[in-house]
């Protein structure tokens, strides 16, 4: 039952396969909307425990994405998006620090699977210009042609290296990680991974807020007064 | 800095009990001591899975859903009615405040009044109290020049008896004297007459 | 297939000095930046991550053709 990087099935959902980083979304989805739900059941006014924790962390967000992009009700529009991708993120790449995630079938973490990281990247591409339609209208097809016509391929290609560097910094780092844990779990089980599994720890939130950070400042750059 | 170091501990505390039980379970499940974890083949995954790459989209969409479900849209009713009931109480605060104010106004004009009106009081009495002061005085001012005046009456009756009595011994004893002198016996009320004309006129000198 | 070998080290090495240096940089600047005005220095800290998120990701390109390598040895 233990394997390299392991590309696997688990069933089939009538024709369409189930993977094995397809359920671990779903136990990423259960975790947080259990928590989310939890929080946020009995809402009073005056908040308690959970639910404060909750708030507290939800004006976080807000203040976080404002100070980025500099318009407040783009953040707060685009906030829980981006709140989605940190906390995807986040679970995700810590799913990989479950003991023997690189070996074992199915503990893979989603984050280090090109597929699931591109998706991410994918839906940041459309969540961009969806925002600077939405707050400029036609207006923001000038935002290509911004400086001159001339830099117009320059652009176009600006737009799709966005994504096209979030996936790979996402995916390297994570799978990059996970390789050197796989190697020195091969190498040395017992002690020695410990050092790179905290260091992991680091990585994987930095990796996060990283994705986070640039999708918040790609939305903000195409939403903002700039264009 | 403290708490720096205690996360750092923690991390390392958790990442080595992972580490512990996965050495275990390593042991437990290969077939011979010598190798317990096979190498990896460091081969990347297969680029183009649409299927994963439809799920993952598909849940991350889920994952938006519920995270909009059950934290920020709770929350922002929760933000929106918490700044709503500030404001209602803020505005029936001033509400309050301004009612306070007229009664505190209200009051202080009755209090002006009745502070005007307890002064009329103390006045009315203090003038009725001085009318009757100035009445005793005046009665009692009366009583005394009525007595003073009777005294003096009494003491000027008490004189003229007085006077009368000092003249009519007077009047005897000069009629003895000079019947002692003239050794004869005048005719009394001739005399009597002539010494009181006398005794009279010094009286009334001496008087 | 020694060849892809040397080039996977070479990949990685290369990518790592870049990177490295370019983060070496930015850093250094960084902090001399927050230590010359500290009360900017939420701004500058975000802004470091998001450079050092740029030039990571170039080292990550050559990790990346570096484990592309790897595998084809087999």
């Amino acid at each position: 039952m233990l394997f390299g990087m392991w590309d696997g099935v688990y069933f089939h959902l009538g024709p369409i396969p189930v993977d094995h980083l397809v359920v671990t979304e779903w136990a990423i989805i259960a975790l947080v909307g259990i928590i989310s739900f939890m929080a946020t059941r009995k809402m009073q006014l005056v908040p308690t425990g959970l639910q404060n924790g909750f708030e507290a962390i939800i004006l976080f967000t807000y203040d976080f994405f404002t100070q980025l992009m500099d318009e407040e009700h783009v953040a707060k529009k685009w906030a829980p998006l981006l709140t989605s991708f940190f906390l995807f993120i986040l679970i995700s790449n810590y799913s990989g620090l479950i003991p023997g995630a690189a070996h074992v079938q199915g503990f893979q973490p989603p984050t280090s699977n090109w597929n699931v990281t591109m998706t991410l990247a994918i839906i940041t591409f459309f969540s961009v210009h969806i925002a600077g339609f939405s707050e400029h209208g036609g207006h923001y097809l000038h935002h290509f042609v911004s400086p001159s016509p001339l830099m117009l391929p320059l652009n176009l290609v600006e737009e799709v290296a966005h994504p096209l560097s979030l996936t790979v910094r996402l995916f390297g780092n994570i799978f990059g990680e996970e390789m050197v844990l796989a190697f020195l779990l091969f190498l040395a089980p017992f002690i020695v991974p410990t050092a790179i599994m905290g260091l992991s720890m680091l990585l994987g939130a930095i990796q996060a807020v990283v994705f986070t950070l640039l999708s918040a400042s790609y939305i903000g750059a195409a939403a903002g007064k700039g264009h | 800095m403290i708490r720096n170091r205690r996360y750092t501990s923690l991390i390392l505390l958790f990442a080595m009990i992972m580490v512990m039980g996965f050495a275990t379970f390593c042991m437990a499940s290969s077939e011979g001591p010598a190798v317990p974890v096979p190498a990896p083949s460091g081969a990347t995954p297969a680029f183009g899975n649409w299927y994963v790459i439809g799920w993952s989209a598909v849940n991350f969409l889920i994952l938006l859903a519920l995270i909009y479900k059950f934290g920020y849209g709770p929350i922002n009713a929760m933000l929106e009615e918490r700044s709503a009931t500030i404001e209602g109480s803020l505005k029936h605060a001033e509400e309050v405040k301004t009612e306070v104010e007229q009664m505190r106004k209200e009051m202080q004009a009755n209090l002006q009044d009745s502070r005007r009106e307890s002064q009329e009081i103390v006045a009315r009495a203090t003038k009725a109290a001085e009318d009757v002061k100035n009445e005793m005085i005046a009665k009692a001012q009366e009583d005394a020049t009525s007595i003073k005046n009777k005294a003096h009456a009494e003491i000027a009756a008490a004189t003229e008896q007085a006077k009368a009595q000092l003249k009519d011994s007077a009047v005897v004893l000069a009629i003895s004297a000079a019947e002692k002198v003239l050794g004869r016996a005048i005719n009394e009320d001739d005399h009597k007459r002539m010494v009181k004309d006398f005794v009279n006129e010094a009286g009334d000198l001496l008087c | 297939m020694d060849m892809l070998a040397l080039g996977a080290g070479l990949a990685v090495s290369i990518s790592g000095i870049g990177g490295g240096i370019g983060m070496g940089i930015a850093g250094g600047k960084a902090f001399e930046a927050i230590a010359r005005q500290p009360e900017v220095g939420g701004d500058v800290r975000t802004l470091l991550f998001i450079t050092l998120a740029f030039i990571e990701t170039l080292t990550i390109y050559g990790l990346l053709i570096a484990f592309m390598l790897v595998s084809k040895i087999q």
